[in-house]
């Protein structure tokens, strides 16, 4: 008997210690995102998104324009074009002056107006607090007038006017007390509580000049496991949830609440061959690899069609993409190329030349998931025609490209080739000797002139044929073999309404995003 | 005691000075360049030449022996810099974090101390009876299931089936039980399994033989004799991994979104964020020193052979 009153001696400890005093608190019926909207509660979203910023200061983080906390002076649509945003207009006066008029009645979230002088302000600070904003955007003098301010740049720079899509150049009130927990902008929702890397609530700016939101409140919530974000999805604890990983698109698809929203993203997925390695500097080494790359099955099958084939560098969306066909998957083709090189089968069957069998090192990184399964169907498919490859998973990828250049010979490899819909930012960081994403040590004399030209062409289409000529050199030289455009995949639940993802992936938040 | 507690707190500071130097080196040595993370924000086009006028600005190209005494010298300032990425200083962000991994691991002891005083009592009170045998099987599941998954299993069920509890909320303890029993539960099957053992010891003395011929009751026996001496070891280990416990619960912050130490700083690692990593090292070096003071002392209320100077039996 003794020995059974021991059990529950302990048996109520175990519950004490749980914490079940608090039970009521546990059951309590759950708040659904999913029920609110109905009856008296505000009509609100939870956004999950998977990276958390470090602080909420507009300046060095991309996450307020995002949630739809601050503006920049003009924006890119969803055909990735410059438009008016709190810039109701500008004008290039000289290769190095612009003129922005900024747009009448706007108002911060403390209701004081936006003009001239606080336009300055909130430059003068942005580039005195984030280095990488000073290096992009190349002020020398800002003055102000009225409702009118002028930039001057250092340098002849004709894509100033793109490069002041960034995030960081957000207009904001910098007498505000608490930049980085609370910043006050001009976007259709304002800050009320912020705890880093958790979550912000919103609630709708009621003075916005593009027509007050419609949802009253929001909820934006950080989660870096993409299983959970998907959990949460499933569970209502989100009503839209970025980057859900493959295996569970089929999940969310299957629900009857649920929808997938999937667009090709700014970014290629790529191989990038190391220059500096005899091997890779022959352009008929580089061809024989490129078709050896079966870009269908890697869009359909690794990536569950979740994926764009490509053809170069940029979305043939875009206006300086190429309508060129991708190259196909040809084995016997890669092989006759590298015969054309020298290479012949040796009696192990592996490509040699000059008593040097044809084995090369590609780096890979686990960050993004897919790119080591991509090295692995290249290893299978380029076995195939004799040539051997020895995989290498690397931890920190730039470092370590730039560190051991010398013995890497390709690396698979990421970038957001338009970030803010102009290519020029791609051929300035990926292809000039000296630039800081060419590990490969590029160096393509064509296409440096063709940079320098491009750095100082302000007429658009100008610009865009440099770009597709630029494309058309990458497709003849194949310094880099680009694989496919990875989508933004998004889940979404069905009550939300008027809301589809950008390509851009910046303005996630909006006025017009509403609720059933 | 006052001696006992000057010469740990001497020991403290040397233990200190000897990680500080480890962790500088290996973080030195390790591949990763901070000057990527502070310029390669949002795709800007950087140079070379802006790269290196920023490591010299930040005095990254002096040797590293020069680069440790400048962040000593400011430590004995009390001044642990200021991080790299948020440009916050790193006292600030490390005790920003200091409450909520606080109320995390105080849950998960919480859970851990709960189930493993449980399943362990029950064990060595029914020894080899069917509850043993499923207070091992227990054991060794929680013991072999990876947090990450565990904690997946737990909000499909409890946030997606059953909806009861909330998958990613912030604040109040319906918030920290998910996280808490994800923590607590792999824990718990180590500490289940050696209270048993204590236990089991502790009923073979002489002395609960010699209570229970005083007609003292089980559970007295167990609440007042067995459990203080079983109890010793359990406290040793507590005290061991009490620093990983701060710091590594990161799999469980990851997954519930909880903005703790861990996962601050193995984000300030993946970003080479030095003197984060290094504000943090120290932390956790001065938290650990201490703790295991504390367990030193309570083994003096525990044990009372301790107190009083006596060994043996």
């Amino acid at each position: 008997m003794k020995k059974y009153n021991l059990v529950l001696f302990f048996i109520a400890i175990f519950f004490i210690t749980m914490g079940c005093s608090k039970v009521s608190e546990v059951t309590e019926t759950k708040t659904k995102a999913s029920e609110e909207g109905t009856g008296t509660e505000p009509k609100s979203v939870t956004l999950l998104y998977s990276f958390a910023p470090g602080s909420l200061d507009p300046h060095t983080e991309s996450i307020t324009v995002r949630a739809g906390i601050t503006e920049t002076l003009v924006k890119i649509d969803e055909n990735l074009e410059i438009k008016p945003w709190l810039a109701e207009s500008w004008e290039q006066i000289d290769g190095k002056t612009w003129r922005f008029k900024v747009r009448e009645g706007v108002t911060f979230h403390d209701g004081l107006p936006v003009d001239g002088e606080a336009v300055k302000a909130s430059f003068e600070r942005a580039i005195e607090v984030s280095k990488a904003l000073q290096s992009l955007l190349k002020i020398e003098s800002i003055e102000a007038d009225g409702q009118q301010v002028t930039f001057k740049t250092t340098d002849e720079y004709p894509a100033f006017i793109s490069e002041l899509v960034h995030t960081n150049a957000s207009v904001i009130q910098v007498n505000a007390e608490n930049i980085e927990h609370a910043p006050i902008g001009t976007g259709p929702f304002k800050v009320t509580s912020y705890i880093q890397d958790v979550q912000i609530q919103l609630e709708r700016f009621e003075g916005y000049w593009d027509g007050v939101a419609k949802l009253e409140k929001a909820t934006v919530k950080f989660n870096s496991d993409g299983n959970v974000r998907s959990l949460s999805l499933q569970s209502k604890d989100a009503d839209i949830a970025y980057h859900i990983p493959t295996e569970s698109i089929e999940i969310i698809e299957k629900s009857d609440f649920l929808r997938i929203e999937s667009i090709p993203s700014l970014r290629a997925h790529f191989i990038l061959y190391n220059n500096n390695k005899a091997t890779m500097k022959d352009v008929k080494v580089r061809q024989a690899l490129d078709m050896l790359i079966n870009r269908p099955v890697i869009a359909k099958d690794l990536m569950n069609g979740h994926a764009t084939e490509a053809n170069g560098p940029f979305n043939k969306n875009l206006p300086f993409g190429s309508p060129k066909e991708i190259t196909a998957f040809d084995p016997d083709k890669a092989k006759a190329l590298l015969e054309e090189a020298g290479y012949h089968l040796n009696a192990k069957g592996l490509m040699e030349k000059d008593g040097q069998t044809l084995s090369l090192k590609l780096a890979t990184y686990q960050g993004r998931p897919e790119l080591p399964l991509m090295a692995q169907y290249l290893l299978a498919e380029a076995s195939l025609v004799g040539i051997e490859i020895d995989i290498v998973v690397v931890e920190n990828v730039d470092s370590y490209l730039f560190e051991n250049q010398d013995e890497w010979d390709m690396v698979t490899y990421s970038i957001l080739t338009t970030p803010r819909g102009d290519g020029g930012y791609f051929f300035n960081v990926a292809y000039l000797p000296a630039a800081s994403l060419n590990p490969g040590q590029i160096d393509n004399p064509e296409l440096t002139s063709l940079i320098e030209v491009l750095n100082t062409t302000s007429d658009q289409f100008t610009r865009n044929e440099l770009k597709s000529r630029g494309v058309e050199i990458i497709q003849e030289q194949v310094p880099q073999s680009f694989i496919v455009y990875p989508h933004i995949v998004v889940g979404v639940n069905e009550r939300v309404i008027n809301w589809k993802p950008g390509a851009e992936e910046y303005y996630l938040l909006t006025n017009t995003l509403d609720v059933k | 005691m006052i001696q006992i507690i000057f010469a740990r707190l001497g020991q403290m500071v040397f233990v200190i000075f000897m990680l500080t130097i480890i962790t500088f080196s290996l973080m030195k040595l390790a591949p990763g360049d901070p000057i990527w993370t502070m310029l390669q924000v949002d795709e800007v086009i950087i140079t070379f030449e802006e790269k290196e006028s920023l490591r010299e600005e930040l005095l990254f190209d002096q040797p590293i022996l020069i680069q440790y005494g400048n962040w000593l010298k400011n430590i004995v300032r009390l001044d642990l810099g200021k991080s790299f990425v948020s440009q916050q200083p790193v006292t600030k962000e490390i005790g920003s974090r200091i409450m909520p991994t606080l109320f995390l691991t105080m849950g998960g002891l919480a859970v851990m101390m709960g189930i493993a005083l449980l399943l362990g009592s029950l064990a060595a009170i029914y020894q080899n009876r069917w509850i043993d045998h499923l207070s091992r099987l227990l054991a060794f599941a929680g013991a072999s299931v990876p947090t990450f998954w565990l904690g997946l299993i737990m909000i499909y069920l409890f946030s997606v089936k059953f909806a009861i509890l909330p998958a990613l909320e912030h604040g109040g303890i319906k918030s920290l039980i998910l996280p808490s029993f994800t923590l607590g539960l792999g824990l718990a099957a180590v500490y289940a399994r050696l209270l048993r053992a204590g236990l089991l010891e502790s009923y073979s003395q002489e002395y609960i033989r010699a209570a229970r011929a005083r007609g003292i009751g089980e559970w007295q026996i167990l609440r007042v004799h067995a459990l203080r001496s079983a109890l010793v070891p359990v406290i040793t280990m507590f005290g061991m991994s009490f620093g990983s416990l701060l710091g590594g619960s990161v799999v469980v912050e990851v997954l519930f979104s909880y903005p703790g130490l861990g996962k601050l700083v193995v984000d300030a690692v993946f970003k080479r964020d030095y003197p984060l990593i290094q504000g943090y090292v120290l932390f956790t070096g001065v938290v650990v020193v201490f703790v295991n003071l504390i367990v030193d002392l309570s083994y003096r209320f525990l044990d009372p052979r301790i107190r009083y100077g006596k060994g043996g039996h």
